[in-house]
């Protein structure tokens, strides 16, 4: 089965989520052509194990082009007929994958976090209503099937590999929405809403002079810190970081919580949270009843073990 | 002389020029007043229509009566009432004296030749006059004293920002120094007539005799004292009548539009908000420029003297909030005396001062001139509600409440969990009829720390026999928080489903253990045709205890204090039953300085429990300030509260301030359940480690 | 639905026209658009299974307003597909930008709007309109719907229109729920496992 992989790049650099579709795109056998779309692709090493060709398509754009990006996209399932056509689910694929299915009508599914081939045809699973229910999913026979794969889904490809190179020529191609710069977010107050990863602690930590060491651990782990309302009371934290009913409604893929006890208020602020994980000493405390894992135990101990080991 | 001829001439020493000079002058001061009068009343009548005061017969003799008793303005501060009332009386019968005066010269006499002002009645009249007089002058010695020692309720620093108040200082002394000028130069002039004339009668204006001899003591001679009197009468009849015509224009209209409020004000001010018309315009909804305002609650704007009762009640206040009820109504006033009926609002009151009020009536229930602070809030709400310039938790609180019926966003199924956990069954009045109807409420229903109480108060019900029965997933939101908060819409949407559901069922009384609920089912939800006998669960308790369905087995001996939560207390009066059922079951109640009317509001009122926290400047909240209060009393066992918000707001200050172990809260039910001392009923320890309400 | 509502505000003028695909289930949430102020509204009637059918249903609908800047979310919280937009303005002839978290547009000629990257990083990007743009949620705090004018909303006339239904560009052939148990799961051990294992979980689910 013929996969086509199409390559992230920012800045000069191959993004990590490129290495990772290499790795699905085994699953679904080979060869695999990583395609690496931009005004200097040479420059940028995609050659990683399990990668057959590496197919160089020339354009003006240094950066990421939406109209640039799906003519290209186009041209290469036209030239090629891919079985498969592998993406990852980020914010640039999001501007043309959509747009090529539609205009091709491609089979389609986006979000997709495991894979699977069946004969000729490939089987997709991906999550619906909130992640409570998984599905997998297949394609119309007889056309190519484009899917957008979830980043961090699968390993990166290991380095190594001889792919031979090829050249994809592309005409001009009149973009109609321009990159113009890229520039640093701004960081502004923290926005836990946003976050993947919410390390939350509630009034279980004591004294105010422990939540230096959740802050350190948050760090540690690429958690962001949230804490619960009597946190917040007590002027240990701002309010920008509570979460409840009286705080900010969240719903990270990860929501670690030390020391909450879970007041309906607070769970009302976090249950829908993918994953929730609750470290508490009281068994029956209320954040169990919500927590798809949970430890009984001294949180500081918890703590400083996970500190350890990251 | 004889007694009989006792008198004096009026205009005595005066020239005919002068006297029409005079009469000129009241002309003139009196046409200013007039004028002043009648632009108040025109600037009344831009405001809206509401419903007309009824019955104003009984509304005069009303508010006469609290008026002439001075029973409002007396209270929580004797000494002012003191005070007050030795002006009021003093300048009334000063006032009426002049009156008198005017009639047997101006009328009496010229037209029917009716000559009364002489003998003994102008002795007693003279002795009468002197009397009030000195009221009057030592009235205003104790209000002055009272401001020259700075108390908190006359500091108009405002908390939401500085703004240079100078003025209304300098009105304030004038107000007080004109008046006392005209005491002084009163009690002068007498001094010289007597002092010039000396008649022997005159003993009976005993200052005015004292003082005149005194003077004649000193080697005043006759001429010096007549020169000097007609100086002193001059100031005196020019500043009374400059006084007059201020009146409309300076602090002194108070003495129209006070009176006036106290008989045009809702009786059930704040307590049973106006209802909406269905088809409502955007520019209908709320207070958004000065001329919204309904015309009592601009006359109501007039009444304010800035004696900073409400100021000092004001919990928000109290707890560095941007809100003073005092510079609410102040700013309004400015706004309507100075830009008009155009005036936007939310430039002078800003959002934040209009979001901070808790509504717990305590600024409505202290104002002496009856000024409705509350409701007048809450049509300010109701118009950034209807623009969307709400806090965003309060907004996502109103859009839980909308799609799941309660402020948790849980789903309705879990309404009634609580239930499940007591080993016995309870009835479905929608499906069996029962007695006693138990709306439960969003708090009692789904709050972990509150379900204990409930829990608690269905074991008492089954204990004690009761019939009594829920509605199961089919309850919503009673709304009287919605409603406070200012969406209108939404308070009508639950309204109108809660009695249609309710309507639906069989029973005799209603009760509920959640103050809020019992308002708005008991006062509001009429309106939309849920006319019930509706109780407080402290009424049904106390009721079965004096029955003798419940038996206490247990005196419990606890010293407690109990909280008086604001809708329960201040909105419905119900002060006696909580505190009858804490006797009946053997606890001593300690009293906080603030109980009853003058309870202190934790916080949570108006929607304000689903608000961000706002900025404090290190200021303690309201619930911490009150349990500082409960901890001062010393020794106590339990902080008594029979409020699901108080249970959730004060389990939460009692330890944010710093009192952990040293005081625990009961919810009533709690307590009466350990009284009956059943075998089986649920541990109420609060647990140990990592507990928290949040 | 507010970052339209304030374009409008901001130029002046304007109409913003509320659509989508569904059935009456479908209204409630365009009586919501109606209430925080939108001009009209307008139902496809359909009931599409994925996203570039979704697209489709809704392209002739939008075709016919020929609107001067189309937009629209950029993912349900559902089911996060984060398809429709670029389908649909594929269908539709537009140019597009994808997950926008800033725009100006002064009502004529080119928009620029912000694309955040992950990392951090922003992508501003100049798009000629008529365009689409998916905009990312957190862009702005939609303003309050209150009951009043929900109610109000209710009096509104809905436009229905009828689509056709598409092949769909996949099919659901099994749905299973993810192994999680009701209530936690416990983590057992001491310390150091149940550390050990709450970092598993943490990769496992992050990834």
């Amino acid at each position: 089965m013929s996969v086509l992989v199409v390559a992230e790049h920012l800045q000069g650099r191959v993004r990590d989520v490129t290495y990772e579709l290499i790795s699905a795109a085994q699953e679904l056998g080979g060869p695999v052509a990583v395609a690496v779309i931009g005004s200097d692709p040479a420059s940028l090493d995609v050659s990683r194990e399990g990668v057959d060709e590496v197919v160089q398509v020339r354009v003006e754009q240094a950066e990421f082009e939406n109209d640039v990006y799906q003519a290209a996209l186009e041209s290469l399932i036209a030239e090629r007929q891919p079985d498969a056509v592998l993406l990852g689910f980020t914010v640039n694929s999001m501007g043309y994958a959509a747009a090529v299915t539609a205009k091709l009508g491609l089979g389609f599914a986006s979000d997709v976090f495991a894979l699977a081939r069946e004969g000729d045809s490939v089987v997709a699973t991906r999550a619906f209503h909130g992640a409570k229910v998984h599905a997998e999913l297949e394609f119309p026979a007889g056309r190519p099937v484009l899917l957008l794969l979830r980043p961090t889904a699968w390993p990166p490809a290991p380095p190594g590999g001889s792919p031979s190179l090829s050249e994809h020529s592309l005409g001009p191609v009149a973009s109609r929405a321009r990159h113009l710069e890229l520039r640093e977010a701004e960081k502004g107050d923290v926005d836990i809403t946003t976050a993947e990863f919410l390390l939350s602690i509630g009034r279980g930590i004591g004294e105010e002079e422990n939540i230096a060491q959740f802050e350190e651990l948050a760090e540690k782990l690429g958690a962001t810190l949230a804490v619960s309302r009597p946190i917040v009371d007590a002027g240990w934290v701002t309010n920008a970081r509570q979460v409840g009913q009286s705080g900010k409604t969240v719903k990270p893929k990860v929501y670690l919580a030390f020391g909450i006890s879970g007041a309906v208020q607070h769970l009302a602020g976090m249950k829908t949270s993918e994953t929730i994980i609750a470290v508490n000493t009281d068994p029956e405390a209320a954040i169990f009843d919500v927590a798809h894992y949970g430890a009984v135990a001294d949180l500081f101990d918890v703590a400083d073990e996970l500190a350890k080991l990251v | 002389m004889t007694a009989t001829a006792a008198t004096r001439q009026t205009f005595a020493g005066l020239t005919h020029w002068e006297i029409v000079f005079w009469y000129v002058l009241i002309a003139v001061s009196t046409g200013i007043f007039a004028w002043g009068v009648v632009r108040l009343v025109l600037r009344y009548r831009r405001g809206q229509i509401s419903a007309p005061p009824e019955g104003l017969g009984r509304r005069v003799a009303r508010a006469a009566s609290i008026v002439l008793t001075h029973r409002w303005i007396k209270r929580r501060d004797p000494v002012a009432g003191i005070g007050h009332a030795l002006i009021f009386y003093g300048f009334l019968v000063l006032f009426a004296g002049t009156t008198i005066l005017a009639f047997q010269d101006d009328v009496a006499k010229p037209l029917f030749g009716f000559d009364f002002w002489r003998g003994s009645f102008y002795l007693g009249y003279s002795l009468v006059l002197d009397v009030f007089g000195l009221a009057l002058a030592v009235g205003l010695g104790v209000m002055g004293v009272k401001r020259l020692r700075h108390p908190r309720r006359l500091d108009y620093g405002r908390p939401d920002r500085e703004e240079d108040r100078r003025l209304y200082v300098v009105g304030d002394w004038v107000f007080l120094g004109s008046l006392f000028f005209l005491a002084l130069s009163g009690f002068l002039l007498e001094a010289f007539r007597i002092a010039g004339t000396n008649p022997s009668f005159e003993t009976w204006s005993p200052i005015g005799w004292t003082v005149g001899h005194a003077f004649r003591r000193l080697g005043m001679t006759a001429q010096e004292a007549s020169s000097a009197h007609y100086a002193t009468w001059w100031t005196h009849g020019v500043v009374a009548l400059a006084f007059v015509s201020s009146i409309p224009f300076t602090k002194a209209v108070h003495l129209l539009a006070g009176p006036a409020n106290v008989a045009v004000r809702d009786e059930r001010a704040g307590k049973r908000l106006p209802l909406l018309p269905e088809d409502a315009t955007p520019e209908q909804v709320g207070y958004g420029r000065i001329g919204d305002l309904t015309w009592q609650h601009l006359v109501s704007l007039d009444a304010c003297t800035k004696c900073g009762k409400c100021h000092v009640a004001c919990p928000a206040n109290a707890s560095g909030y941007p809100l003073s009820p005092r510079d609410v109504i102040l700013d309004l006033r400015e706004l309507s005396a100075h830009v008009g009926a155009n005036a936007v609002i939310g430039e002078r009151v800003r959002p934040e001062t209009i979001w901070s009020c808790t509504q717990c009536m305590a600024c409505v229930e202290i104002c002496p001139v009856g000024i409705e602070h509350v409701p007048i809030i809450n049509q300010l709400r109701r118009r950034l509600v209807d623009t969307g310039e709400l806090d965003t938790m309060l907004q996502s609180t109103l859009e839980s409440i909308y799609e799941t019926g309660n402020s948790f966003g849980e789903p309705k199924r879990k309404r009634p969990r609580w239930a499940k956990e007591l080993g016995f069954e309870v009835k479905d009045i929608r499906k069996e009829p029962a007695e006693l109807l138990w709306f439960v409420g969003d708090y009692a229903s789904l709050d972990a720390r509150n379900q204990r109480a409930t829990q608690a108060l269905a074991r008492i019900l089954a204990e004690a026999g009761a019939d009594f029965g829920i509605l199961f997933d089919a309850e919503k939101t009673a709304g009287c928080d919605v409603r406070r908060a200012g969406e209108e819409g939404l308070w009508a949407a639950l309204a109108e489903e809660n009695v249609r559901t309710i309507s639906g069922c069989e029973f005799e009384r209603i009760f509920s253990s959640d103050p809020h609920t019992f308002h708005t089912l008991r006062n509001e939800y009429p309106e939309h045709g849920g006319d019930w006998t509706v109780l407080h669960h402290s009424q049904l308790l106390l009721e079965l205890l004096e029955r003798g369905k419940l038996v206490p087995r247990r005196e419990l001996g606890y010293r407690v204090t109990y909280h008086d939560p604001c809708t329960l207390g201040r909105y419905n009066g119900v002060y006696e039953a909580p505190r009858r059922v804490l006797a009946a079951i053997g606890c001593e109640l300690v009293e906080m300085p603030r109980n009853r009317d003058n309870s202190f509001c934790c916080g949570a009122g108006g929607g304000r429990i689903w608000m961000s926290e706002l900025k404090r400047d290190g200021v303690k909240r309201p619930s911490e300030q009150r349990i500082d209060e409960a901890v001062e009393l010393g020794g106590l066992d339990y902080f008594v509260v029979c409020c699901p918000k108080d249970v959730t707001m004060y389990e939460d200050a009692i330890k944010t301030s710093g009192h952990q172990g040293e005081l625990e809260l009961r919810e009533l039910s709690e307590l009466v359940l350990e009284s009956l001392d059943l075998q089986v009923h649920e541990p109420v320890e609060a647990s140990a480690g990592g507990e928290e309400t949040e | 639905m507010e970052e339209a509502l304030r374009i409008r505000e901001r130029l002046g003028e304007g109409e913003v026209v509320a659509v989508t695909v569904g059935d009456e289930e479908a209204e409630g949430a365009l009586r919501r658009c109606l209430a925080m102020g939108a001009d009209r509204a307008i139902r496809v009637e359909a009931e599409p299974l994925d996203p570039i059918s979704t697209a489709r249903a809704l392209a002739p609908a939008i075709a016919a307003e020929s609107p001067d800047l189309v937009l629209t979310g950029v993912q349900s919280a559902d089911s996060v597909q984060g398809s429709t937009g670029t389908a649909l303005a594929e269908l539709v002839g537009l140019p597009r930008v994808a997950v926008v978290t800033r725009l100006e547009w002064d009502g004529s000629g080119p928009a620029t709007v912000d694309r955040e990257l992950e990392g951090g990083l922003v992508d501003v990007v100049e798009v000629d309109t008529p365009a689409l743009l998916t905009i990312q949620t957190g862009i702005n705090q939609p303003r309050y719907a209150n009951l009043r004018a929900i109610k109000q909303a209710d009096q509104q006339e809905i436009a229905v229109v009828a689509a056709e239904t598409s092949e769909p560009a996949y099919r659901v052939r099994r749905m299973f729920t993810p192994q999680r148990g009701e209530g936690a799961q416990l983590l057992d051990g001491g310390p150091a496992q149940v550390a050990e294992r709450i970092l598993e979980l943490v990769q496992e689910r992050l990834a």
